[in-house]
Formats: structure tokens, C-alpha cells, sequence
């Protein structure tokens, strides 16, 4: 599969130091295929660079497969060590687990990439967070989330987080408060939505992209494209009113 | 991988016998080796598949044809009625009948004695109905459009159906995949089922109302969960095994305590890691009664995240003097999540754009395209039919 062209432009960064990308989900639609998007554009700008996949709603298969359709080179990451996934079956819901295994996972791939001794080892840490904001909902407190959040930020180069924004959980204070949270630190947002005018068969949603609060002002009034997601899982992005090869 | 098996096959054998009978009798024993009894590869991604109990249902679930090992199924219902109730009954009679293991969560011995009698086999019931009237037309029509007819009939992807009636045709043998076990048997709610003694079906019970009440900070759900953890461990690694949670959060089953989302959350978080970690033999279909908890309240909508496939039955006022009254919906159906696909990305597809609306007889609960019916004094039941059939095109054409 082609990479989606159209989105090329806004999944990189000149300067990746301590960024945050915010991706908000619905339930209609769910943000897995542009996660791992974002990753791979991320693996292929710098293919040194560790990764830490934590998930608390999806488990290991489901990501690698999805990578792998992408083209992302998961065994030689795998092999290398540089790939680690934290996925449903490995965490509890409970705010302290998770931190600790996350601060654990951050300082161990940290002092394992020093010990690789190929100069930049250390640098360059990207950690993916899904699904985090249930953690709100177990009685964990928005601070201690945020709190977390914040952490793996300094601590990582870069930093991807998708939210569920559903209007549901969004009328819940400390969900939407995390979420409004996140949007101020985040330099993209990328947000996710369903079409206005209702179902079409051969578009699955709406993919906007705008700047977070910490942008600098790149994206002008940001841009708006959409995806489709076929059957077998392959993604295709498109500008409204663009004509389509069969 | 499976492409280079097969043209390693056409290219040994001999010139003489063309490729087709050469190559079929050597994979089909990898066909009867692989799938379990009751499970079949899905035609989308292969992964294996059980069905619902409910054919209709089945087809609506993202073309997979049934529901994916290790996946999970919600069914929401306002009101006091419930349909879904009898969803479930149906999921744990398929169950009983294919020697599965089931597990009840909540109810007990009672439960299970309810269950609809099986009556035959679904997919050779759905072609009898019709059956007779079929094979004269069939060589008639031509093949396209005869398939055509047969989407008329249900709706969505009742491509799932088709292709379990095409294959043997195609492949010029018996489909040995389905044809010693049935994937889907109808069932008859005025009878009861008479459960074989080796049945593997064993019951959770609820957690006692009088006990955890006093202790709000221990959650209800974790001695549940320590039972079913061991009863899968009991169980053979590759016996197919569905979970059944009927009405999740009633009063009358479980404590207050359950609804707060610190004790559910966690627990179908945990249901979900279970089915993940053994996603070669679980299934999990779960009730869950609205009237107490909407769907716009955050509760409900993580437990949708946390489920794979969604949907919720919305009983119709019932109207007294239609006539055909036993053709009329009973309810509306909504898809909000698919299983799979809308795990990747793909939401509801282009699925829900289509109303659909459940009937349930003696014979079956049934899924299908919803139209308002005609207006009285007018000749429009003609144009009802022939709209959904419409419909239903286009669905086909866009598979």
C-alpha cells in the first residue's frame, strides 16, 4: 500500500524535541490505523530511535500486525531491542501499576541503548500512550494521569497520546479536563470524526489536523482530510473531492 | 504464503488431470485439520470464526460471517424487554449443540434450561425455505442475478451465507470444512433443549448481595473473575469456549457496588485481556440492560470501547391490528462497533447506513433491512419489496 501522500507533510517534524502529538478518537472511529501511521513515518525518519507502545485497550498482535501491514520492519526492531510493547494482558487498571511499569520500561530502554554505545542510543525515545484516560474513571485522579503524562514527555523525544472524546466522556470534568490539558501541551492535534452528512460507503471519517497549544503556528488553520479504512484494514487518504482510482 | 502451496501443487501435477482436482484433495485434509468443530475461517482475514446462533446476526458482523475467536459482543436494550436475552440463548444453544464449553455468569441452573430446542441445520433450513422455488428458477436466471435474489432476502453481509452455499458448488467437492458440523443450527423457542449429560457448562454465580455490601472497596466482580480464570485453565486449550454475562448490572443479580466504574471497568478490562491472552478459543457475548445506565452516561461508552463488537436492540411500540403481524419488526438494530474492522479504524462502516430491524418468531430472531411498511388502501407493498432489494445491490456490489 502506497503511503497516504496527502498526510505526508504533517507527520513529521523539523524539530523533535520533548513534542507531544494529541490523537482524539470516537468511538465510531477509531484512531489504531492512525497511530500506526504516525509511528512508521516516526521509525522511518529516525530508525535508531527506541519506541515504547503502551496500550490499555489493545494487545501486541494486534499493533505488530498492523505495523507490519504497514511496511514497518518489526522483527529487526524486535531483534535490536528497540521495540517494546506494554499491551493489555501485561497492565491492571489501577494508576500506579501502570506508571511504575512505564517509568520501569522508560529507564530501562534508556540505560539498555547506552550500553549499545553507537553514539546516539539514548536520544530519541519515542512513547506511544493509548487509552490512558480510562485510568480517570478507576479513581486515579486527573492529577496523577497528567502527572504521568507529563513525565514520559520529559523523559521522551517524542510523545504520541490518543484520547476517546466521545460527547459521553466528555461531559465527565476530569476527562475532559485531561483531554483540554493534553490539547495545551501538544504541538498537533490530530482529530478524528465521523462525516456530518452521514454514512458513506466509501469514507470512513474526517481526519483534521491543527495545532496543538504548543504549535508554531506551521499549520494555518490546519487542514482537514479523509480516510477510508477498507476491509482487510489498508487506509486511504484523500482530499474532499478528490477523484479516486477504482 | 498459502499461494506458493497452491502453485506448487498445479505445477507437479500431471498435465493430464487439470489443476482443480488435482489440487483440491491435497488441501483439504489442511482444511479439516485446521478449524474446531463450530469455527470457520473467516473470508476476510482467515481468522477463525463461531457463529452467534443467530444466522442473520452472523452476517452482520463486518463480513467475517461470524463472530472472530477472542472478540466479544454487547448487546444493549432500553426498556424492559428482552430480545437480547434471547440472543444469548440462542449463542449458548449453538454452543451446547457444537460441544462447546459455556459459561454463565451470574444465573444459574435455570438459565441453561430455557434454551431453545435445535431443529436443524440453519444454512440447509434457509436454501429449504426457498429451496424448492430456487432450483426450478436456477436455470433460468442467470447466476449473477439469482445471488442477487438470495441478498433480498437478508441484508448486510449475507455474502457470509452465500459463501458457504457457493463453495461446494465451486470446488465441485463436499466443502469437508462445513459439512460434517454445521457452523449454524436453527432453533425453536417453544422448545426446550435437552442438554446432552457431557455438556460442558458450568456456572458462576453472582456475588452475594450481603457480603459485599458492607465492604464497598473490594470489587464484586473479583471473585467472578477468579472463577472463570480457572475455569478456562480447566478447560483443554483448544475446546471452544463462550462466555455468556446476561444482564450485566441488574439489581436483581448484582450489588450497587458493581455499577461504580472502579469494580466494572476493571473487570471488562480484565474479560478483554482474558479473551486476548486465549484468543484461539474464547468468545464473550454480555447483556447489558440501558434503562439504568443510558448510553450517553461515560460508564456505558468504556464499556463499548471495551468491547469489540457493539449493538443495541430498540423494541418497536407493537402495533395490535397489522395484519401479518408475524412478519412485522419487533425492534430496530443499531450497529455502533464491528468487530475487527472497527478495532482497526474503520468505525461502522458503511453498515449503519442502512436501518435494520430485528423479528423474532418461533423459528428464529431475525436481522434485516427495516422499511416503514406501505401506507393502507395503497399498492405500494411492491415497491417496499423491490426498495430493499435495491438496497441490498448495492451492499453486494460494494463487497
Amino acid at each position: 500500500m502506497p503511503p497516504p501522500s496527502v498526510l505526508t507533510a504533517y507527520l513529521r517534524y523539523p524539530n523533535p524535541k520533548h513534542t507531544l502529538t494529541l490523537l482524539t478518537t470516537l468511538l465510531s472511529s477509531p484512531s489504531p490505523w492512525l497511530t500506526q501511521t504516525l509511528l512508521k513515518a516516526q521509525i522511518e525518519d529516525n530508525p535508531k530511535s527506541p519506541i515504547l507502545f503502551l496500550s490499555l485497550i489493545h494487545e501486541r498482535g494486534f499493533h505488530t500486525d498492523g505495523l507490519r501491514k504497514l511496511g514497518v520492519p518489526l522483527q529487526h526492531l524486535d531483534r535490536s531491542g528497540k521495540f517494546t510493547f506494554l499491551g493489555i494482558e501485561d497492565l491492571p487498571l489501577m494508576v500506579g501499576a501502570v506508571s511504575e511499569v512505564v517509568m520501569g520500561a522508560m529507564r530501562e530502554i534508556c540505560t539498555g541503548g547506552d550500553r549499545d554505545g553507537d553514539g546516539d542510543g539514548r536520544g530519541g525515545l519515542l512513547v506511544v500512550l493509548e487509552g490512558l484516560d480510562i485510568l480517570l474513571q478507576t479513581g486515579a485522579g486527573f492529577a496523577r494521569v497528567m502527572d504521568m503524562v507529563v513525565c514520559v514527555m520529559e523523559m521522551a523525544e517524542r510523545t504520541i497520546v490518543s484520547v476517546n472524546i466521545d460527547e459521553a466522556l466528555m461531559r465527565d470534568e476530569e476527562h475532559a479536563a485531561f483531554v483540554i490539558g493534553l490539547g495545551h501541551v501538544a504541538r498537533r492535534v490530530f482529530g478524528l470524526r465521523g462525516l456530518e452528512t452521514g454514512v458513506a460507503r466509501d469514507v470512513s471519517g474526517v481526519l483534521r489536523i491543527t495545532a496543538g497549544g504548543t504549535g508554531e503556528g506551521d499549520i494555518d488553520g490546519g487542514k482537514e482530510v479523509l480516510y477510508f479504512v477498507g476491509d482487510g484494514g489498508g487506509v486511504e487518504v484523500f482530499e474532499r473531492g478528490e477523484v479516486r482510482g477504482g | 504464503m498459502s499461494f506458493r502451496k497452491k502453485n506448487l501443487v498445479i505445477t507437479r501435477g500431471p498435465p493430464g488431470a487439470s489443476s482443480v482436482p488435482g489440487g483440491v484433495p491435497s488441501t483439504t485434509p489442511l482444511i479439516l485439520r485446521g478449524p474446531p468443530s463450530g469455527a470457520r475461517p473467516s473470508p476476510i482475514n482467515g481468522q477463525l470464526t463461531t457463529s452467534t446462533g443467530t444466522p442473520s446476526l452472523d452476517s452482520l458482523l463486518a463480513g467475517h460471517g461470524g463472530l472472530p475467536l477472542g472478540c466479544s459482543l454487547l448487546i444493549e436494550e432500553p426498556g424492559t424487554t428482552d430480545f437480547g436475552g434471547a440472543l444469548l440463548r440462542y449463542y449458548a444453544a449453538e454452543g451446547i449443540v457444537q460441544g462447546h464449553a459455556v459459561t454463565v455468569v451470574g444465573f444459574g441452573e435455570n438459565w441453561v434450561r430455557d434454551l431453545p430446542a435445535v431443529v436443524g441445520d440453519a444454512e440447509k433450513a434457509d436454501s429449504g425455505s426457498g429451496g424448492k422455488l430456487k432450483e426450478g428458477e436456477r436455470m433460468k436466471i442467470a447466476w449473477r442475478y439469482e445471488r442477487l435474489g438470495e441478498f433480498g432476502s437478508g441484508i448486510g453481509g449475507s455474502r457470509a451465507q452465500s459463501f458457504t452455499r457457493q463453495d461446494p458448488r465451486e470446488a465441485g467437492v463436499p466443502d469437508t470444512s462445513t459439512a460434517p458440523h454445521a457452523f449454524c443450527h436453527s432453533f425453536d423457542l417453544t422448545k426446550r433443549l435437552t442438554i446432552p449429560p457431557t455438556a460442558k457448562i458450568s456456572f458462576i454465580h453472582p456475588p452475594s448481595q450481603s457480603l459485599s455490601s458492607p465492604a464497598s472497596g473490594t470489587s464484586p466482580f473479583a471473585p467472578i473473575l477468579a472463577s472463570l480464570t480457572n475455569i478456562i485453565n480447566q478447560h483443554h486449550p483448544t475446546l471452544l469456549h463462550r462466555i455468556i454475562v446476561p444482564s450485566l448490572l441488574s439489581p436483581l443479580v448484582y450489588p450497587t457496588s458493581a455499577s461504580s466504574p472502579r469494580h466494572l471497568l476493571p473487570f471488562l478490562h480484565s474479560l478483554r485481556a482474558l479473551l486476548r491472552r486465549h484468543s484461539s478459543s474464547l468468545t464473550l457475548m454480555i447483556s447489558l440492560p440501558l434503562e439504568l445506565y443510558p448510553r450517553d452516561t461515560s460508564l456505558v461508552r468504556w464499556a463499548e470501547i471495551l468491547s469489540d463488537g457493539v449493538l443495541e436492540l430498540t423494541p418497536l411500540p407493537q402495533l395490535q391490528d397489522v395484519k401479518g403481524q408475524d412478519q412485522a419488526p419487533q425492534g430496530l438494530v443499531k450497529m455502533w462497533k464491528l468487530p475487527v474492522l472497527g478495532e482497526k479504524g474503520g468505525g461502522v462502516g458503511g453498515q449503519s447506513g442502512e436501518d435494520l430491524a430485528f423479528t423474532v418468531t418461533r423459528k428464529r430472531f431475525e436481522i434485516k433491512a427495516y422499511s416503514l411498511p406501505p401506507m393502507d388502501g395503497e399498492e405500494g407493498e411492491y415497491d417496499g419489496g423491490a426498495g430493499g432489494g435495491g438496497k441490498a445491490t448495492k451492499i453486494d456490489i460494494e463487497f
